[in-house]
């Protein structure tokens, strides 16, 4: 069990990092690209799977920021509601 | 908690995110260097040895006459060797057809949307004197061959460039050689290595087809590769006609039954098929600054021009842009023309030795176009 938590921080740790590192990546590519379009660094066999890892990445990455958002509004409605059942308690 | 404990903590926390954000920035750098190690560094050699599409005889035929020969004629082909867009109507107006019909069925297309930039025309030019000096002149039993020097413009304007005039009997003697006589990726040579190991007399640089994977790859009648991308394509045929294409009015079955000698994958394409400069290039404004270049044109069957310009060097030579490359195709009486490999690249050799000013370290390419020395 703890194993797994281990292993679910580091993967919650590494996805938006993996983000990062490709995006920025891209971007170079993109500029040599722009730079000398006939070496075709955004055209070859390898960014087509760099990319497709990168799709992947930014996939997991929304699945988690919305499920933390769904969690932090439910905590955050929770708390309201704990808050007002107090106050009506003591009215 | 006390201020400065506080202060403290602040402190390693901003160290902590400086170090992780310079930690992805080396991963990224590391990523970005693994990409261009294999992609651009490390030489590949393919095993496809290639579809022959055209037979080069030991014996070629005779098909054009030399100039001064009975029976030399410039007969130029207008209005029918550049094809821009699809449904485009040829000279005898027939259209080359929608962008679907039959042109994915052997030649796979990818299209990333390159710019176009519009024409610019140097109209000074118009107004100024060209210096021209005769440097080479060489006749044999199969071409004729004269390399002159022109000069144009003073000072930081200055542009030096180098026209070689070919007149071939068949266009079976305009060859192109590989590095290391190789068909790979990233294999490279210096183009006079390339050019001895061919036992050529005269090259010029190619369309450095080893950068990349893709691109119409067709050399000496034999179909290398047949992606077309977001590149114009020009096509050599045995009928000694030579045309260029934008990538959607490409088509490949078309081009390999009319009979393809040589086709190359750079460009941009700079005649309309009439002679006359186009309007817009497909490259970017980055691409078409002041640069060393190499363009290939055609007059006439068994007659073109193979042009280089230098660069990089105020008071010797600025380098043109592709609207000026395409301008001095133009006024060689070319009607169709296609820019070559450039820049560092960007060469003219001739029996041992470059006719041209390097413009920097010489260069390892992929391929040169060349004439082979004959008695």
């Amino acid at each position: 069990m703890k194993y797994l938590r281990k292993i679910k921080r580091a993967v919650i740790w590494l996805l938006p990092h993996g983000s990062i590192v490709l995006g920025a990546a891209f971007i170079t590519f993109w500029i040599l690209d722009y730079l000398n379009p006939m070496i075709g660094f955004l055209d070859n066999a390898i960014t087509d799977w760099l990319f497709l890892a990168f799709c992947i990445f930014n996939l997991l990455n929304g699945i988690l920021a919305a499920s933390l958002v769904w969690k932090h509004m439910g905590k955050k409605n929770q708390e309201a509601e704990t808050a007002e059942a107090e106050k009506t308690e003591t009215e | 908690m006390k201020p400065e404990n506080k202060r403290k903590k602040n402190r390693s926390l901003c160290l902590k995110i400086v170090l992780i954000a310079l930690g992805d920035l080396l991963a990224a750098a590391l990523c970005v260097g693994i990409v261009v190690l294999f992609h651009y560094v490390l030489p590949k050699q393919y095993g496809d040895a290639g579809i022959v599409i055209a037979e080069s005889p030991e014996e070629i035929t005779d098909m054009f006459a030399l100039p001064g020969e009975e029976g030399f004629e410039e007969n130029p082909e207008a209005g029918n060797g550049s094809h821009i867009e699809d449904g485009l109507a040829d000279s005898q107006g027939n259209s080359s057809g929608s962008a679907d019909s039959g042109k994915k069925d052997k030649f796979n297309t990818t299209n990333t949307g390159t710019s176009m930039i519009e024409t610019e025309l140097n109209t000074e030019w118009n107004a100024m004197k060209t210096t021209i000096t005769e440097i080479v002149q060489k006749r044999t039993a199969h071409y004729d061959l004269t390399v002159t020097k022109r000069e144009i413009g003073e000072n930081d304007d200055k542009v030096t460039y180098f026209v070689a005039d070919l007149y071939v009997r068949n266009v079976q003697y305009l060859r192109t050689a590989f590095a290391r006589g190789v068909y790979g990726k990233n294999i490279r040579q210096f183009p006079d290595t390339i050019s001895r190991d061919n036992n050529a007399l005269f090259s010029i640089s190619g369309d450095f087809y080893g950068n990349s994977e893709r691109g119409v790859v067709i050399r000496n009648g034999v179909l290398y590769r047949e992606n077309v991308v977001d590149a114009d394509i020009c096509v050599l045929y045995l009928d000694g006609t030579m045309e260029t294409y934008s990538p959607s009015a490409f088509d490949g079955e078309a081009v390999l039954k009319k009979g393809a000698w040589q086709a190359w994958t750079f460009g941009p394409q700079l005649l309309d098929g009439s002679g006359a400069v186009l309007d817009q290039f497909r490259t970017t404004s980055y691409l078409n600054k002041e640069n060393p270049r190499c363009a290939i044109g055609y007059v006439a069957p068994g007659h073109y021009m193979l042009v280089t310009v230098d660069g990089r060097d105020d008071g010797y030579s600025r380098g043109v842009t592709i609207t000026e490359l395409a301008q001095i195709m133009a006024k060689l009486g070319c009607q169709t023309a296609y820019n070559l490999d450039g820049g560092n690249s960007a060469c003219m050799y001739y029996e041992n030795d470059y006719l041209n000013r390097l413009s920097g370290d010489e260069r390892a390419i992929s391929d040169i176009i060349y004439l082979e020395a004959e008695e």
